[in-house]
């Protein structure tokens, strides 16, 4: 008998093709993957699948007429959806600051003192000064301005400069050597008559004083409230090697701050109320808390509530049903940073606010989806049985891995969703859905690294990048360096690029290689890790991981570079075998719930 | 004569030496070292013979004609990286700095070639 198991997922629609004979193990042809057409579980659906097989048979050198038996999948009736909510902003209503961090500033240091524009200074000035200098001032004149002044006993202690001057004019003045922030465009901006602080770290290093709210409280005299105030505006000049604060103290225009609102997580007995501000971790400790999850909602007029009032009517549209009728049943929450423009920065600072991403799962009744068995029949006019759950498939064809013992969980790492699946020693299985999968880790990386093409998002998550450190070397990950014997493109110099396949490709991003790489893997771990620590937890008995054996990763992101390496790292603690299944001892990570399907088909078609 | 290891930078005569200053300065805001050859001849020949004589493998080229060329020596017989003709002070300054940033890699700011950008 020819057989045919097709899989029809959200991104992709697999077969496999087998000859089934009594008595023997079946005998496995051929495998294809093709891209799925239309939403899963449709009519679109049957272009692909009828693709999938095609491309099947010819790999086997079979005619499709002479298929005897079509298994497909069981449609998992779970939809998924994300969204993203910011919990901080940073808005300075009476101090300015300037954090652009230019390339070369001058000399070093900590300087305090009034702001002054270098044109209107004169030799009766005392100070301590914090001189201002526009363009139209040349480097030399400036220079010599400032040393001239110095030698008339005023206190000049930093500068702000606009023109790309720092380190010429630093290098004019003489000693003591004080700090000099240059590059500032705005310096019109910059206010006069005012208190402000001036640092600039070594080559290397990052400041040290104006990034700690305490030193700043005694900077500028400031009490604990108005300290508190300032604490965002010190944070987003972490890391930097140069900075400046100036106060301009006025009537604070109390500024626009966010109440992302509260959510309404409903238990079977008892609702918990958890406000979106305590973070990802307490909204999953919140919901731990309550065992099992009958709906979420967030509370109206507040953005939590516009957040999943956006994804109840999202996951109706997917669902044809009123967003009224539908429960979120599972939820992800997730804390990451997100770049946002500071108000009040003087040279479009950026601070990295609090940011809470959710994924939501919803069931759905399995009425929705077309009777694709019946579709199918008819179009293709072979016998088609709708075979188990992707679940029972997925471990059926995940435990042809070799080396794969018991007990076995097989965790399917997908778009939409993370799902597991274990068989126990009585043949019974468990079946879990959790929100969470590659989509909302191309949101996470998008969002850190201020990147919303969601070409780019998948490319990061998928390629690894390198950083060009002069025309013919290319700087990796692991910090090899490689050599090119015809030069990279001149516009590539200094920057941080995407190696994808064979293309060499800049990554639209300031930001430092190794902050792209931190904040792909994080993204990764913060999903598929906490996905597979949930789930481990529930199907392991008494919830102890010890007892679990084998782990072995299917779906999308069982392919990629890093996943199973940072699963089975996460793991090893407790002496379980992870990593990405290798169906039939020859598909990898691929193909598992078609070969399984084949494998029940050939099970019941045999059996008496 | 031994030099410590500085961009080489090739001018004429009668170059108009604010040009050659806002050179200079460009790369001394960049913190990279600079040394300064009299020369004959145009300002891309210039440019490659000073990236030859450069233990940085960086070289500039002004002429009389207000025309700047930076080169790097590994590029060999390639148009040279930066070919401004007309250059003002500014241009000038951002090429000087550019000619540093080769040696430090960092991402560069002036106009490139347009024979050498592929």
């Amino acid at each position: 008998m020819l057989v045919a198991g097709v899989d029809v997922g959200n991104q992709t629609t697999e077969a496999a093709l087998a000859i089934v004979e009594s008595g023997q193990a079946p005998r496995f042809l051929a495998s294809s993957l093709v891209a799925t057409t239309g939403i899963k579980g449709t009519r679109t659906n049957l272009s692909g699948i009828a693709e999938a097989i095609g491309l099947a048979c010819i790999r086997a050198g079979q005619n499709s007429s002479q298929i005897d038996l079509i298994a497909i999948n069981r449609a998992a009736p779970v939809v998924a959806g994300i969204a993203m909510q910011a919990i901080t902003e940073t808005i300075l209503t009476d101090s300015a600051l300037i954090g652009h961090n230019p390339e070369t500033p001058g000399g070093g240091g900590l300087g305090i003192g009034t702001t002054a524009s270098i044109t209107d200074l004169n030799a009766s000035e005392r100070g301590p000064i914090v001189v201002v200098v526009p363009a139209a001032i040349s480097f030399d004149r400036a220079a010599a301005t400032i040393s001239s002044l110095r030698a008339a006993g005023v206190m000049i202690v930093a500068a702000i400069v606009q023109g790309d001057d720092g380190v010429l004019i630093a290098n004019r003045i003489g000693t003591p050597r004080i700090p000099i922030v240059d590059e500032v465009r705005a310096i019109e901006a910059v206010p006069i008559g005012q208190r402000a602080a001036v640092e600039v770290a070594a080559i290397g290093a990052a400041i040290q004083t104006l990034c700690n709210p305490y030193r700043l409280a005694s900077i500028f005299d400031l009490d604990p409230e108005t300290t508190a105030r300032l604490a965002p505006a010190a944070r987003a000049l972490t890391g930097t090697r140069s900075a400046v604060v100036i106060r301009t103290p006025h009537d604070a225009i109390r500024g626009r701050t966010i109440a992302p609102g509260t959510l309404s997580l409903k238990g079977k007995r008892s609702t918990t109320v958890i406000d979106l501000e305590e973070g990802a971790a307490a909204v999953m400790a919140a919901i731990r808390g309550l065992g099992e999850l009958h709906d979420v909602d967030g509370e109206p007029g507040t953005t939590a509530g516009a957040m999943f009032a956006g994804l109840k009517a999202e996951l109706g549209r997917a669902t044809m049903r009123q967003a009224s009728c539908i429960q979120v049943k599972e939820v992800l929450a997730v804390d990451l940073r997100a770049p946002q423009p500071v108000a009040g920065g003087l040279s479009h600072e950026v601070a990295l606010e609090h940011a809470v991403a959710l994924a939501a799962l919803v069931e759905t009744d399995d009425g929705v989806f077309v009777d694709l068995a019946a579709e199918l029949e008819k179009a293709l006019g072979v016998p088609v049985r709708v075979g188990g759950s992707e679940a029972e498939a997925g471990l059926g064809g995940g435990g042809t891995t070799p080396g794969a013992g018991k007990p076995f969980v097989v965790l399917d790492l997908g778009s939409g969703s993370t799902n597991a699946a274990r068989r126990d020693a009585d043949g019974r299985i468990s079946r879990l859905h959790f929100a969470g999968g590659g989509a909302l880790v191309n949101l996470l990386i998008g969002t850190e690294l201020g990147i919303d093409d969601p070409n780019w998002q998948e490319d990061l998550k998928r390629h690894r990048v390198a950083f060009v450190e002069s025309l013919f070397s290319l700087r990796h990950e692991d910090r090899s360096l490689q050599f090119f014997p015809d030069p990279l493109p001149a516009d590539f110099l200094g920057k941080t690029v995407l190696l994808a396949d064979d293309r060499i490709v800049d990554v639209p991003t300031k930001l430092a290689m190794e902050k792209v790489i931190s904040v792909r893997r994080q993204a990764k771990s913060r999903v598929f890790g906490a996905n597979a620590k949930r789930a481990l937890e529930t199907l392991a008995p008494g919830g102890n991981l010890r007892s679990i054996g084998f782990v072995a990763l299917i779906g999308g992101s069982a392919l990629d570079f890093e996943i199973p390496g940072l699963l089975a790292d996460q793991f090893g603690e407790y002496g379980i075998v992870v990593g990405a299944a290798n169906v039939r001892g020859t598909e990898g990570p691929r193909n598992a719930v078609a070969t399984g399907l084949v494998l029940a088909a050939a099970g019941d078609a045999l059996s008496p | 004569m031994t030099h410590r290891p500085a961009i080489f930078v090739y001018v004429t005569t009668a170059v108009p030496p604010r040009l050659v200053e806002a050179v200079i300065r460009g790369a001394e805001e960049q913190g990279v070292p600079w040394h300064l050859v009299e020369a004959r001849g145009d300002a891309e020949v210039l440019a490659r013979r000073a990236a030859e004589s450069s233990a940085l493998f960086v070289g500039v080229g002004l002429d009389d004609f207000a025309v700047i060329a930076v080169h790097e020596h590994r590029l060999g017989g390639r148009p040279t990286l930066i070919l401004l003709s007309d250059a003002t002070e500014g241009d000038a300054r951002i090429a000087g700095g550019d000619a540093a940033r080769l040696v430090l890699g960092r991402m560069l700011r002036g106009r490139l070639n347009r024979g050498s950008v592929e």
